[in-house]
């Protein structure tokens, strides 16, 4: 009884031309469209002024450095006040000042400034451009302490004084640090979930619409299980596609914990498909779940704890996005995915979302059965 | 219409209401407890970026960090103390979960800090006890210091660069797609029928008139949000406000007429919806507030100037951030009006099709 209508529920849906532009051309559309700005990966050749007032050996040195830092392009300004209005102009995103008796304050063992305006409207840019220019800057500030050490006579042991302390950092999961990396997992378990919600409201909205009923034969539970069924298999495609085939073509960190992840994507799923059944209920019209959806989508990749962390977050939201089984969705491929860790890893999460698929399936049910016998 | 993308930015700025990125739980593995290891770790605590906790071994603070509870690890080696005793250099091991790009960046920045202090303090009293003079000894430990001045945001508070994305960023999504609604929905229930007199006769006037609505709807609700970023989360107006909102009506403006034209050229409720969606969803990606524009390919940058969220954004940093020159402000805003009545005109002639014709309009529901 159930396989036939799953097949029959798929079948219409694959005759609905708006339901296929959004359920197949939303993922392949939004796969490329979201990352195509991060195709870099990270910020590179980002401008910034130098003014040189001293122009010697020591402080062209300097400079060279700076250009030979893949994040920022040095642009030579004459005067400071020129390089203030390229910066206001948006031309540069930062001034270094090099002063007039810098060689000279060098040479004469003088600590010598070196003076950097960072803007840090777009943390973006200021991130890159300090790390750059103090990289740079240490670099030949190194040479000059280790000359001045083995002059005072501390031979091959001038490195170890110079720094007592050595530190190794290892950067984890993301090693260059790559904005893809970092956003598009997320943005593409958003996608999954939102496309999810919408086609689930337009084919409710549309039924409604044309004011179908169901077949006297099955039974409430008979159509939330092959509704719940149909649905699934969109999903399973989806992940092949987004998790399988696009993360593989992006070579995104991670991705070998394949299996656990499809096991949590498709409890994920589960609890998606309930949410959006559930809230079918409220369309009425096959365009309105665009509307009320489409624009939840902002919130629900900032809630997810990928960009801002949970515990900076008001107790209020902690609990809200806890509600949404996009959260769990977006923790699920970072931890399990990009981190390679296991379920009791993020047994919490685990927990959480089968709770949420169980009782998102309760309500999904409970609302097949009130509107019964009209299709949903 | 109005409630909504109160309750949509509202959510967003309650995320970012901590404003500062601080006190990022770190693991500390101490497997030397000597006198230097404990100055470390009081170093660590004081530390604004850091929340140093305790972990015995080295495996139980990584499990920690891939559970997340922690966002790095940092390992004291057993022979730290003794190690810089006998000036042969001391080791410390930093594992940093980049996955996390923000926090993971404050992170290395706090670390990065506190060992650089360290360093210092420690290369000073080995150059005082070789005999180096005290006021020699910052040309040896520093011959070359930054004097890093941090303009327009310096104390990095997240919610004015993000409050200040997010607000086009919504905006754009909710007047194209009311926009497009309004218009579509009259076409598919033949509301628009008695529209069809009046756009014989003024066809713009009618459809600017529809507009209108939305445009004063939609700057309201921006003013609104404008006034909480600058009221209640501090959001400095170094420059002209009313700049500012000279900005925010010719974007909300430009926004709308794009609405009109998405709907003149698709006569399709669901069709436009989706356009919509395809335009404004992903538009933050592009505003350069996440990824620089530069950085972007030349097809993105193209695209980020179609978006009239990136004006705005770029208007936001400029007059209330930066308090920059009034020219760049007038520039973007003369685009915005000219591509708004482009879009208008284009719009309106493509939406009157729709309406003159009965073979156009909906069924009557």
């Amino acid at each position: 009884m159930i396989i036939p209508f799953i097949l029959k529920e798929l079948k219409a849906l694959l005759k609905d031309g708006g339901f296929l532009l959004l359920a197949v051309g939303g993922p392949l559309f939004y796969s490329f469209f979201y990352p195509f700005p991060y195709t870099q990966d990270v910020a590179r050749k980002i401008p910034l002024a130098v003014v040189d007032e001293d122009n010697s050996y020591l402080s062209r040195q300097l400079v060279r450095m700076m250009r030979a830092e893949e994040e920022i392009e040095p642009v030579s300004y004459a005067a400071l006040p020129e390089a203030k209005k390229a910066l206001d102009r948006r031309e540069v995103f930062a001034i270094v000042r090099l002063d007039k008796d810098f060689e000279r304050n060098l040479l004469k063992s003088v600590p010598q400034q070196v003076h950097i305006y960072t803007d840090a409207s777009y943390p973006v840019y200021y991130k890159q451009t300090t790390t750059a220019l103090q990289r740079a800057i240490k670099t030949v500030s190194a040479g000059a302490e280790i000359k001045k050490l083995q002059a005072l006579g501390a031979g091959p042991a001038a490195a170890v004084l110079r720094s007592p302390v050595q530190m190794t950092v290892v950067n984890l999961y993301s090693p260059t640090g790559s904005y893809r990396n970092y956003l598009v997992p997320a943005v593409f378990v958003t996608v999954a979930h939102q496309i999810m919600l919408i086609v689930i409201g337009l084919r409710a909205g549309t039924l409604y619409e044309r004011k179908k009923r169901y077949p006297r034969r099955l039974t409430p539970l008979d159509v939330w299980l092959g509704k719940t069924l149909s649905f699934l298999c969109l999903m399973a495609g989806y992940f092949v596609y987004l998790f399988v085939f696009m993360f593989r073509l992006y070579g995104f960190s991670g991705g070998e914990n394949l299996g656990a992840w499809f096991g949590f994507y498709m409890l994920f799923s589960v609890a998606t498909i309930g949410l959006g059944i559930t809230l079918s209920n409220v369309f009425r019209e096959r365009e309105t779940p665009i509307l009320f959806i489409v624009v939840t989508s902002i919130p629900l990749v900032f809630m997810s704890g990928v960009i801002w962390p949970v515990w900076k977050m008001p107790l209020l939201v902690q609990a809200l996005r806890l509600c949404v089984p996009s959260t769990y969705g977006i923790t699920g491929v970072v931890r399990l995915f990009v981190m390679d860790g296991t379920w009791l890893d993020i047994w919490p999460y685990v927990c959480g979302c089968a709770l949420l698929a169980v009782l998102f399936s309760f309500t999904a049910y409970y609302t097949v059965k009130k509107r019964y016998p009209i299709q949903l | 219409m109005c409630v909504y993308p109160f309750v949509i930015m509202g959510l967003l700025l309650a995320i970012f209401s901590a404003q500062v990125l601080d006190k990022i739980p770190l693991g500390v593995v101490d497997n030397s407890q000597g006198y230097y290891s404990h100055e470390l770790m009081r170093a660590l605590k004081s530390n604004r970026f850091l929340d140093p906790r305790p972990f015995p071994t080295v495996a139980s603070a990584k499990k920690a960090l891939e559970q997340g509870r922690i966002y790095g690890v940092l390992s004291v080696d057993k022979s730290y103390d003794k190690d810089l005793l006998k000036h042969t250099g001391a080791q410390l091991n930093a594992w940093i979960n980049n996955e996390y790009l923000l926090v993971g960046g404050n992170l290395s920045k706090g670390l990065l800090s506190v060992v650089g202090y360290l360093q210092s303090k420690y290369q000073r009293s080995t150059l005082a006890a070789m005999g180096v003079p005290p006021a020699m000894l910052a040309s040896f430990t520093a011959p070359l210091q930054v004097s890093e001045n941090i303009l327009y945001n310096p104390g990095m508070n997240y919610i004015y660069f993000l409050g200040l994305g997010l607000l086009p960023a919504v905006l754009q999504l909710f007047v194209c797609m009311s926009v497009c609604y309004a218009l579509l929905w009259d076409v598919k229930t033949r509301r628009a029928k008695c529209l069809r007199f009046g756009f014989r006769r003024h066809p713009y006037a009618v459809s600017g008139g529809r507009i209108a609505f939305y445009t004063a709807v939609y700057f309201g609700v921006l003013a609104v949000w404008l006034g909480i970023l600058i009221a209640f989360f501090k959001t400095p107006v170094e420059g002209s406000l009313l700049r500012t909102l000279c900005g925010g009506a010719a974007f909300v403006f430009l926004t709308a007429s794009t609405g009109l034209l998405i709907a003149g050229c698709t006569n399709n409720l669901r069709l436009s919806l989706s356009m919509c969606a395809i335009y404004a969803a992903p538009a933050f990606a592009y505003y350069g507030v996440s990824f620089p524009v530069q950085s972007m390919p030349a097809l993105a940058r193209l695209w980020a100037e179609v978006l009239s969220g990136t004006h705005l954004n770029r208007i936001f940093v400029n007059e209330l951030l930066r308090g920059a020159n009034a020219v760049g402000t007038w520039q973007e805003i003369a685009f915005m009006l000219a591509m708004g009545t482009l879009f208008f005109v284009v719009g309106t002639k493509g939406y009157a099709r729709w309406i003159k014709q009965d073979k156009y309009l909906g069924p009557q529901l």
